[in-house]
């Protein structure tokens, strides 16, 4: 039976490292395009205030939003880096897996 | 892997939810948008309010479906989010009869914002299922 553990961990280490590579690509894209979509919409808001197409009550319950918006936002992200760690570490655990059955011949 | 090796952080992806959100929230976008195209005459809330109830009773589905899921915290905190903004903007056509072109614009764009994190989400879920 040949199991060299330092091997195991240093390629279950690399899978976790594969997977996320890519992780701060997709947050950073996340994060990036819900930063310019606030943009427009404040910049949206305050124009319809400063012609006084929307009332003061209405314009701060629309930046009251934006608070909860920004709280949707902020789930969402950590959807995206929860996902992204769960594949990291089944791809981490399917190295330890198919190394045991290798050793114990199931391979 | 076997099954109970396997680590779960987050709901399992599902195509009949992501088309449901991306169907809903079209249909909000599109309220929105026949109503900025309608004389103001024509804005009355009586006139769209079956449409408000159908997309109000599918935000409760998406959000039915999700708290049948398993690690679903992240995802009911946006549907609530969703559910909450779109319920007082339908109260306040509904209380005040009509709706300002500026009103419109902004409810459009506030609720757009409410969606895209869902939607987005559910789009994770589908790019990294491959484990």
């Amino acid at each position: 039976m040949k199991f060299d553990f330092n091997e195991v961990v240093a390629n279950m280490l690399q899978a976790v490292k594969d997977v996320t590579k890519e992780n701060w690509e997709d947050v950073k894209q996340t994060s990036g395009s819900y930063f310019e979509e606030r943009k427009l919409r404040l910049d949206l808001l305050a124009t319809l205030m400063i012609s006084k197409e929307i009332e003061k009550e209405f314009f701060l319950k629309r930046l009251a939003d934006e608070k909860k918006i920004f709280e949707s936002e902020l789930h969402s992200v950590a959807i995206v880096t929860k996902a992204t760690a769960q594949k990291a570490a089944n791809a981490a655990a399917d190295v330890l897996e198919t190394a045991v059955f290798k050793a114990i011949g199931l391979r | 892997m076997c099954t109970s090796c396997r680590v779960t952080l987050v709901p399992e992806y599902s195509a009949e939810l992501e088309n449901q959100i991306a169907a809903t929230a079209k249909a909000n976008d599109r309220l929105y948008i026949d109503l900025l195209d309608a004389p103001p005459s024509e804005r009355r809330y009586q006139d769209v309010h079956s449409r408000y109830n159908d997309i109000e009773a599918e935000i409760n589905s998406i959000e039915l479906q999700n708290q049948a899921r398993i690690k679903n915290q992240d995802f009911l905190a946006i549907i609530k989010n969703l559910r909450e903004a779109f319920t007082e903007a339908k109260k306040y056509h509904k209380d005040r009869e009509t709706l300002s072109n500026g009103e419109i614009l902004a409810y459009k764009s506030t609720m757009a914002g409410f969606w895209k994190p869902l939607y987005v989400s559910e789009k994770a879920l589908k790019m990294k299922s491959t484990n």
